[in-house]
């Protein structure tokens, strides 16, 4: 018992002794003043103004559901105008003319 | 610096502030060259990997969420994972011979001091360098940065308890460690 007290009292003060000898050994050092002060500048130089914004719930809703319109809009103009152009250029017509002939000659045929 | 304005700075840094990030830079830097010195064990290292702590803290700066976990945890998690970057692009680890690492001044150390702990520094931060990164980390929170348990544990993410098993179990390591080189005899 008493050997067990004794060892566990010597393990206590290397313990004690290591965290001594640690607090001597881990100070905090001073980096050198020139990095500190050119490093300072470097990052003063090379930032650059970073324009952040942060948009709320509700805005990004408002934003999404206006491009979807936008998007949906822009979409039914596009094919709107494309068959618009295509009725005046006479292809639909000539398409549709060329596809009755196509079917009475096949109904012409034994 | 008190939290309150710390936060406010960091607010206008995200913002892209260049002068608050100044700030924090001033209030860190010091910190920062520290753990990384500790954890290469070489100046000029630790001056380029400070050096890119902060670029990349700069440059992620807008991304940084406040969670209640301090600010020095995220750049000491930047610096975290350049330090291991750093070890493992080192295809072998170049020892730097004593006359060859620049004269550090400790803190309210006279020269002569200075001179007769590096031998046995150098000895007792080769084991240091050989534990895993976070006991490195706790003993340099412990001893360089003067923290408490609770402090540790909220950039270390762990809780008091956890922090102070792990000190403790951390000095038992480098107890038995150190037994060979009898470092505790000498004074």
């Amino acid at each position: 018992m008493e050997v067990t007290r004794r060892l566990m009292e010597a393990s206590k003060d290397k313990l004690a002794s290591l965290e001594n000898r640690l607090a001597g050994i881990l100070k905090p050092i001073q980096p050198r003043q020139e990095f500190v002060r050119g490093l300072r500048t470097k990052i003063q130089i090379t930032t650059q103004p970073v324009i952040v914004r942060r948009f709320t719930r509700r805005q990004f809703l408002f934003l999404l559901i206006a491009g979807i319109i936008s998007t949906t809009v822009l979409l039914a103009m596009g094919v709107r105008a494309l068959f618009s152009l295509l009725t005046a250029l006479g292809i639909i017509q000539q398409a549709d003319r060329q596809l009755r002939n196509q079917r009475k000659i096949a109904s012409h045929r034994p | 610096m008190p939290e309150y304005i710390e936060s406010k700075i960091l607010a206008r840094a995200s913002q892209g502030d260049q002068e608050a990030f100044g700030l924090l830079y001033e209030h860190y830097v010091e910190r920062i060259f520290n753990y990384v010195y500790y954890r290469t064990g070489n100046v000029h290292d630790a001056e380029d990997l400070t050096a890119r702590v902060f670029y990349r803290a700069m440059h992620h700066i807008h991304n940084y969420r406040d969670r209640g976990v301090p600010f020095s945890a995220w750049l000491y998690r930047i610096a975290h994972n350049l330090v291991a970057n750093w070890h493992r692009d080192r295809s072998r680890r170049q020892e730097i011979p004593l006359d060859d690492t620049p004269t550090l001044h400790f803190k309210g150390d006279p020269p002569e001091v200075t001179m007769m702990l590096t031998e046995e520094r150098e000895a007792l931060l080769k084991l240091i360098r050989c534990l895993p990164s976070e006991r490195q980390h706790l003993l340099i929170l412990k001893f360089v940065e003067q923290m408490s348990n609770a402090e540790i544990g909220q950039i270390m993410g762990r809780s008091e308890g956890a922090v102070k098993s792990l000190y403790h179990r951390t000095l038992l390591v480098l107890r038995d460690e150190v037994g060979g080189i009898d470092l505790l005899e000498g004074g």
